[in-house]
């Protein structure tokens, strides 16, 4: 596939979104397309994948890449444009100021150590509290409430019946380094073996396991993979 | 003179070849470097400083900058489709990363985007069909009188004043100051910015405030020859904005 104004326009989309659904992504290849290529027929929907992967190859060397993730609170899929090295919120920018940063790091932390990874949306704003340090006042709950909107909008957290969750470029760009500094609080679906944030709980044992990998194995066997007891769950 | 033996000159042949292989490993990495800072200094369409990049991707050696700049700036045009454009800014090199492509359809943006980007089409469009610089204080008296306050929160655009201060700090629109004979102070204009120039198109603004006002946009004849071009221009009349 040659590299044209399509990649482009569809790359600069990706990435003043942040975090798009599939759905949205076809959307806005379909009127890319219109601008930039109308003379070619209406793209398939599989087009979006085959123009990902041609920017990710022309992206890697910058260390950026448009990632494909399946996210279970939802049951949607995602493309997500992300930093491979660290996040660009700790890199050099000038978007946040110290507290805000603090902010988002208090909740990822508390999002990783909470039960389920879910925190009602009061938990978020009381965290302000915290953000207060050398000389810095601390977050207001007015700004906090602006910033969960923007993060929300980015695609790093998803409020969804009131509760905080992970967003799916959260899990995208922060998996290693939660895994780094959380591994004993964070598992892996013992199926795919992807560190796993959100999906069914076995009632006899604590293993969680991504809805898409358990469907297709109680296709075949009808026990829970780990502790090999039946599976009452309803998936 | 003696001849060197053959295979010194060999080996020093093939010491040649690996340190130009090394430099151009070398020059990929600073070459990446300077693409990688440019994008994240410009996530915010802020206007950034040669030595900033300078500083943070190439360890403060401002004669690599020279070097490399040019296949950064071809990098971010092939793979990205942006341009990055020179900036007078207080004696300070500067530029501003603009894309090249013209954010056609609303769906490409997400909500906030599409908020302030309304924002400031009717701000730009206003200066527009004012001829193309007007004073700020009547840039919000037209504001006002389309239930746009400077002050407060706006039931779509939120912070109208916070918007508009970004707008000028990412090179949207250019706040001057003027000495106007007959005042005492200096008064401020407010005129189309560096990045308004390359990305906005005339053409789309010119459409979208004359659907607004029901009129066709041949009417304005000077603004239609700026946006349209002379050949579209042929049989309109003058006419002014009140």
């Amino acid at each position: 596939m040659t590299y044209t104004d399509v990649h482009r326009a569809f790359l600069q989309a990706c990435s003043n979104h942040g975090t798009i659904s599939a759905q949205q992504a076809y959307d806005i290849l379909v009127g890319i397309y219109a601008r930039y290529a109308a003379s070619e027929s209406v793209p398939r929907e599989d087009a979006v994948a085959e123009v990902v992967a041609a920017i990710n190859t022309r992206i890697y060397p910058f260390d950026q890449k448009i990632a494909y993730i399946h996210y279970d609170p939802t049951d949607t899929d995602f493309y997500v444009f992300v930093s491979l090295l660290e996040s660009p919120i700790d890199l050099q920018q000038k978007e946040y100021t110290l507290p805000e940063l603090h902010y988002f790091r208090a909740l990822l932390r508390e999002l990783t150590l909470s039960d389920d990874h879910q925190l009602p949306s009061i938990a978020c704003l009381n965290l302000t509290n915290e953000t207060g340090s050398d000389g810095h006042k601390a977050l207001s709950k007015g700004r906090a409430e602006q910033l969960l909107t923007e993060w929300e909008d980015l695609g790093y957290f998803l409020v969804l019946e009131d509760k905080c969750h992970f967003g799916p470029k959260a899990i995208v760009e922060f998996e290693k380094y939660l895994n780094t500094n959380y591994a004993d609080v964070i598992t892996r679906c013992c199926l795919c073996n992807v560190t796993i944030f959100y999906g069914v709980r076995c009632a006899t044992c604590p293993q969680i396991l991504h809805k898409d990998c358990l469907k297709k194995y109680l296709r075949r066997l009808t026990n829970c993979p780990a502790c090999k007891k039946l599976w009452s769950v309803p998936v | 003179m003696p001849r060197q033996s053959q295979s010194h000159s060999r080996s020093s042949q093939r010491s040649q070849i690996e340190s130009s292989a090394r430099e151009s490993v070398d020059e990929r990495h600073h070459v990446a470097n300077v693409v990688k800072t440019i994008l994240n200094l410009s996530i915010n369409k802020a206007i950034i400083k040669r030595s900033d990049i300078t500083a943070i991707a190439l360890k403060s050696d401002s004669r690599l900058f020279n070097r490399v700049i040019a296949e950064a700036t071809e990098i971010l045009r092939d793979v990205y489709g942006y341009e990055l454009i020179d900036a007078e800014n207080k004696n300070q090199k500067s530029m501003i990363l603009c894309s090249l492509l013209e954010t056609g359809s609303l769906l490409e943006l997400n909500e906030s985007y599409r908020k302030k980007y309304t924002l400031l089409f009717i701000v730009l469009g206003y200066i527009f069909m004012k001829g193309g610089a007007i004073a700020e204080g009547l840039l919000w008296e037209f504001l006002h009188t389309v239930g746009i306050e400077e002050q407060g929160e706006h039931s779509y655009f939120g912070d109208v004043k916070g918007r508009y201060e970004s707008f000028i700090k990412q090179a949207y629109i250019l706040r001057t100051k003027k000495s106007i004979e007959g005042m005492s102070e200096e008064s401020t204009f407010v005129s189309w910015g560096l990045r308004a120039k390359h990305e906005v198109s005339k053409k789309n603004v010119l459409d979208a405030f004359c659907k607004i006002i029901k009129r066709k946009p041949t009417n304005f004849k000077s603004q239609y020859i700026e946006a349209y071009g002379m050949e579209g221009a042929e049989g309109g009349e003058a006419m002014v904005v009140e």
